[in-house]
């Protein structure tokens, strides 16, 4: 695969369980060695330079990875300690914008409380890159929205680039300027979220009338659809749609390999 | 920084209250002995004399502390065969294993560009108070070493390890091996278990090798009511005031004296021959100056597997996928 994330921008990772989206969130801050490529942090490989990969980004993991025991106030000071560059001021003023004291111990927080913590931890590194590993997956509506509300005016402010991957395609279609699609390590679909939708179209899997189809999936009503890239007449397509499409072509042709 | 010794100790808390309750029962129950002994006046000159309970200035006040040094005195000298170890190894265990299995390794690593500067800064914050609460339970069971010394006597080398400085480079050797052993398992129950075992063979490897080294060492007849020295064996002192090997003495046994004693397991009748013709039987022994050489080869032995597993824990971390 080879990619490129743009600055200013959130970036959608979406692609079925096991895909390897995970391992690319891991390998991009040194938790994981690539098997095969060259992975490339601002032009560090951070398996070279571990340091200044981690020092480039900040990283919310798939399940919460905070200390049970220890207040948000607790977590700020550790992460103060760890990096120099950490704001302290700003994380605070994220915890407190999420209705939260310092005070509070981690282990009575909620789950989209404890995901504002690992925000908050995340954004006060300051850094240019933010890896978010599935972050909304145990989180009720309200706190996703909250969660997203708090990402996008960071990016947007800063002129940041964010890594979000997620199976909620409709949450993150609301706040992803580009998207990528993942499939058993390699990238199916790459570009803004924009150009996905201008060059993909929504069509009855009945009406097709012979035209080559990106994949066929099951509509909300149980209807067959189908995703095309032809630029022949259909509805636009949803974000959710066009991922949905890439994900059934994927399944086919693994089953076709099988 | 007062921030970061905060939040480090409140991390691992349990840990290091349990070591330091540990090491600070060895304090009260010396502080226990003091008090009981109170009263008790023994002169600086009897203490290490070679035979102060027979010396008429030095006897009175030794005897009166026999009793509670030999009731409080060993009972803290037994605990501290496991102190050094268990507080090592609870908090040195705790640090990798801990993040590792709780998942929080993610956020610490995730934060700390390196992984080195973080384990060092754990390890020094916890280190330090399990350290100093080892250190005062190894001066208080050096304390009781001393009197045990003066007033019950035994050799002292049995004990290295269990008080002074080789007591806290144990804790601090183990500290190093818990740390190796919870990155490398990554699991804090696992690693303390493995623990446990390793220095057990540890502790009986070591026993072992003392006595090996012991028997290396040269052996001297040990003067009357000298009873810090370790026994070797047996030799004879002539009439001339020489002495002679056990066996070269009863090489001078009469055959018919000594077919007395065939099938016999001591050789009661050459040895009473002996002692008509004026031969006295002496023990022979490494002296307690000798046998404390063993004090460096402990410290030694510990404070390179001290080292090595300091070392190692680096490379592990730096290898480690945080999970």
């Amino acid at each position: 695969m080879s990619f490129e994330i743009p600055h200013n921008s959130i970036t959608a990772l979406v692609g079925p369980n096991g895909a390897g989206k995970s391992t690319l969130m891991r390998a991009c801050i040194g938790f994981e060695r690539p098997d095969a490529g060259r992975l490339l942090i601002f032009g560090t490989d951070p398996m070279q330079d571990r340091v200044a990969a981690v020092n480039a980004t900040g990283y919310v993991p798939q399940a919460s990875a905070l200390y049970r025991n220890l207040s948000i106030g607790d977590h700020l000071a550790m992460a103060r300690a760890a990096r120099p560059s950490f704001d302290r001021a700003y994380a605070t003023r994220r915890i407190r914008d999420a209705g939260l004291s310092e005070g509070r111990t981690v282990g009575g927080l909620s789950g989209g409380e404890k995901a504002q913590v690992s925000l908050a931890l995340a954004l006060g590194t300051r850094a240019p890159l933010l890896l978010l590993d599935e972050p909304l997956a145990n989180l009720d509506p309200l706190a996703r929205r909250d969660f997203l509300t708090t990402l996008v005016e960071d990016i947007r402010e800063r002129g940041a680039a964010a890594i979000l991957s997620s199976h909620i395609v409709t949450d993150v279609e609301q706040v992803c300027d580009w998207v990528m699609i993942l499939v058993d390590g390699r990238v199916t679909l790459h570009g803004t979220v924009v150009s996905a939708r201008e060059t993909h179209t929504t069509v009855s899997a009945g009406g097709l009338g012979g035209r080559a189809t990106v994949g066929t999936f099951a509509g909300p009503g149980g209807e067959a659809l189908a995703l095309v890239s032809d630029g022949g007449p259909g509805r636009p397509s949803s974000l959710e749609e066009i991922v949905l499409g890439h994900l059934a072509a994927a399944r086919t042709n693994r089953a076709a390999l099988q | 920084m007062i921030d970061t010794v905060r939040v480090t100790l409140k991390q691992y808390r349990l840990e290091v209250a349990l070591a330091t309750v540990g090491a600070m029962a060895v304090v009260l129950l010396w502080v226990y002995l003091q008090a009981r002994l109170a009263g008790i006046v023994v002169p600086d000159s009897c203490i290490g004399s070679a035979q102060p309970s027979a010396d008429p200035v030095c006897g009175p006040s030794i005897n009166a502390l026999r009793p509670a040094v030999a009731a409080i005195g060993d009972q803290i000298l037994e605990v501290m065969r496991i102190v050094p170890f268990a507080a090592g190894l609870l908090t040195g265990v705790s640090i990798v294993a801990r993040e590792l299995e709780t998942g929080t390794a993610q956020t610490a690593w995730s934060l700390n560009g390196s992984r080195r500067r973080w384990l060092a800064r754990q390890a020094v914050i916890v280190a330090a108070p399990m350290l100093l609460a080892v250190g005062a339970a190894a001066l208080a069971a050096e304390s009781v070493e001393s009197l045990r010394q003066a007033s019950l006597g035994g050799p002292a080398v049995l004990n290295v390890g269990q008080y002074g400085a080789p007591a806290i480079i144990r804790a601090a050797s183990t500290f190093g091996l818990g740390m190796l052993l919870g990155a490398l398992l990554g699991r804090s129950a696992s690693a303390l278990a493995l623990g446990a075992m390793l220095c057990f063979v540890l502790y009986l490897g070591l026993g072992v090798a003392r006595d090996q080294w012991l028997a290396q060492q040269p052996s001297e007849p040990i003067p009357d009511g000298v009873t810090t020295s370790i026994t070797t064996g047996f030799a004879y002192r002539t009439p001339q005031g020489t002495t002679v090997a056990e066996a070269d003495a009863m090489a001078l046994v009469p055959p018919d004296v000594a077919a007395q004693d065939d099938g016999q397991v001591q050789p009661v009748a050459s040895a009473t021959w002996l002692e008509a013709q004026g031969y006295v039987l002496v023990p022979l022994g490494v002296s307690q100056q000798t046998a404390m050489g063993w004090v460096g080869y402990d410290m030694l032995t510990f404070g390179l597997i001290g080292m090595l597993s300091l070392g190692a824990t680096v490379l592990v971390i730096d290898r480690r996928r945080p999970t």
